[in-house]
């Protein structure tokens, strides 16, 4: 039963991903969502509130719940990898939905399922005793806010100098050295 | 006026409440039969208590104002709310189809209220107008049941669409008719 549910979820944010490539979000609506999956409007408001709730779960799917395993066995690195090659994948999604902003904005979805990501990253992982002022809730906001901005300029290059693996190594690169190892030192 | 103008022009009304009720359609998760019936009722009630409340009203006016005037008032007043629907319509456009998990029975009555208001000058109108008492209880009974009904319907089927242009034409037909009206009953007598 579990699993039925968590299929119908996914098919459900799967059509919005597809539908969101032909049409303008503003312009789709929850008949059309259910249209595509072949449900009724009753089975949409089983999972989702509303479109943005739906569009909230494809990045949650992608960011958090992709990263699961990597998340669980202590590799950094790899959930950075995978979340850019899931937006590489979805290159023509993600820059449609980029432009989805207001009050529910994409790029506010995006930064709030880092955060989570950080939060539980920082939960399991963080070093005891070491500046303890700052909270989990804080640096997980903080790095969440520098790996959006990465992202951001990751979905939208138009050069194609930077792959996944290069843009890997620069969201490493600047979520690891501080701003000192940038400066020269007295 | 005769009962298809009065049927028309009630009409044009009941589009405000169709378009309440059919965003509210496309926000509830689970709109049984029951569930339709109970609100279309409620909605009903609302309306038929307005357009008796508005006929109260005009009992008391009747004995101030010559017929003429009386028409004139009652033409311009359901211009007025034609033109009112028209910009509501106009400025309402947006709407997000959204779960509303709160919607009962006590705000559908609130909701059914606010809508009643013109309903309430309608009836005032309907009353200088010379509609019987009875044909506007019956009139705004079946018309508001069904409009609430269908609208029901139409926004958990299909979702809020159209309700610029269901707003505008039921605007545009209060006004066409209380203009046709005016010319027909107050000036050209």
């Amino acid at each position: 039963m579990e699993y039925h549910k968590g299929m119908m979820k996914t098919y459900l944010f799967e059509n919005l991903r597809f539908l969101m490539q032909h049409h303008l979000f503003e312009k789709i609506t929850i008949k059309q969502i259910c249209d595509q999956t072949g449900v009724i409007r009753a089975t949409f408001y089983n999972y989702f509130d509303d479109k943005y709730d739906c569009l909230n779960a494809i990045v949650y799917h992608d960011f958090v719940e992709n990263s699961h395993a990597y998340l669980e066995a202590d590799q950094f690195p790899e959930i950075i990898g995978q979340i850019l090659q899931v937006v590489e994948d979805n290159r023509d999604f993600y820059r449609v939905a980029y432009s989805v902003s207001g009050q529910n904005s994409f790029e506010d979805m995006v930064r709030a399922n880092l955060a989570i990501l950080f939060k539980e990253y920082f939960v399991r992982y963080r070093r005891p005793g070491y500046l303890e002022q700052y909270s989990n809730d804080l640096l997980s906001r903080y790095y969440a806010e520098c790996v959006a901005f990465d992202l951001r300029t990751f979905v939208f290059r138009t050069d194609g100098t930077f792959s996944v693996k290069d843009t890997r190594q620069m969201v490493l690169d600047l979520a690891t050295n501080s701003l000192s190892n940038f400066t020269r030192k007295n | 006026m005769n009962m298809t103008q009065a049927v028309l022009i009630f009409l044009g009304l009941s589009l405000d409440g169709f378009i309440v009720m059919m965003k509210k359609g496309a926000s509830i998760r689970g709109l049984t039969i029951k569930n339709s019936l109970t609100y279309a009722v409620v909605y009903t009630a609302a309306d038929v208590l307005a357009v008796l409340i508005g006929y109260s009203i005009s009992y008391f006016l009747k004995g101030f104002i010559s017929n003429r005037i009386e028409v004139v008032i009652a033409c311009l007043a359901i211009f007025a709310i034609g033109c009112y629907l028209i910009t509501k319509a106009v400025r309402d456009t947006k709407f997000e189809e959204k779960l509303d998990k709160t919607f009962n029975l006590k705000q559908c009555f609130g909701l059914a209220a606010a809508t009643s208001l013109d309903t309430l000058f309608l009836g005032v109108c309907f009353s200088f107008l010379g509609i019987a008492l009875g044909q506007a209880i019956a009139l705004s009974f079946v018309m508001t049941f069904v409009t609430i009904l269908i609208a029901l319907s139409i926004g958990y089927t299909q979702g809020a669409r159209y309700q610029t242009v269901f707003g505008i034409s039921g605007g545009c037909l209060m006004i066409i008719f209380s203009l046709y009206i005016l010319f027909a009953y107050a000036i050209m007598r």
